[in-house]
């Protein structure tokens, strides 16, 4: 599968995926929801950083 | 023609797939919709599938009652989908005298040597065309 994945970027610039083959990307008030091709849903109390779209990569970062 | 389209949990793969078999095929082609639960079934339904069925004992007796079987290749692990794909089930499936095209996505751990990673439109895409093909074909197993 070559869905993006979601990575949150930590001190020092090291990625830890945090959820893989992202299908959808809401916004809420208390952070981001994501949810993924197998319809598995997630809530992230952070905002997006980056997306590189090529790389298949979508950096948050914590509020 | 009756192709049977299976799936779990949400049922959001058995979605995509049932929207693009109806834009693609022929109206004739009957597109049966089989969810492990009712809220796949449903999903399945609305996306434009003729009929639908829910749960083991419906898809163990519709399995061999089709001409071609989709989904992902979750459909015939045992214990995939958290469990929904019961045992029964990827066995009626598996053994089912029916074409089996399946997408090479699962969350079961199992990896398929030799598939290029495409990203999910695409497969479903080639799944259609593939489809499309082996319908107007009469369904033979030489097409």
């Amino acid at each position: 599968m070559c869905e993006a994945n979601a990575y949150f970027l930590k001190e020092g610039g090291e990625e830890e995926l945090v959820f893989e083959n992202v299908d959808r990307i809401i916004p809420r008030e208390d952070g981001i929801l994501m949810e993924d091709i197998f319809g598995k849903k997630k809530i992230f109390r952070a905002r997006i950083k980056e997306m590189a779209l090529v790389d298949h990569k979508i950096f948050l970062e914590a509020i | 023609m009756r192709i049977a389209v299976v799936d779990g949990q949400g049922g959001g793969i058995g979605r995509h797939i049932t929207i693009k078999l109806r834009e693609e095929l022929d109206p004739e082609v009957e597109i049966l919709a089989l969810g492990t639960n009712a809220a796949a079934t449903v999903a399945m339904l609305k996306a434009g599938a003729n009929e639908g069925a829910t749960g083991e004992r419906a898809i163990i007796y519709n399995a061999p009652r089709v001409d071609a079987i989709t989904g992902s290749v979750a459909i015939i692990l045992a214990d995939a989908m958290l469990g929904e794909v019961t045992p029964a089930v990827a066995a009626a499936i598996a053994a089912s005298p029916a074409r089996k095209f399946l997408l090479p996505i699962n969350k079961a751990g199992v990896e398929i040597i030799g598939v290029t990673p495409e990203p999910l439109p695409h497969l479903i895409d080639a799944l259609a065309r593939r489809l499309k093909t082996f319908c107007e074909g009469g369904c033979r197993r030489d097409v």
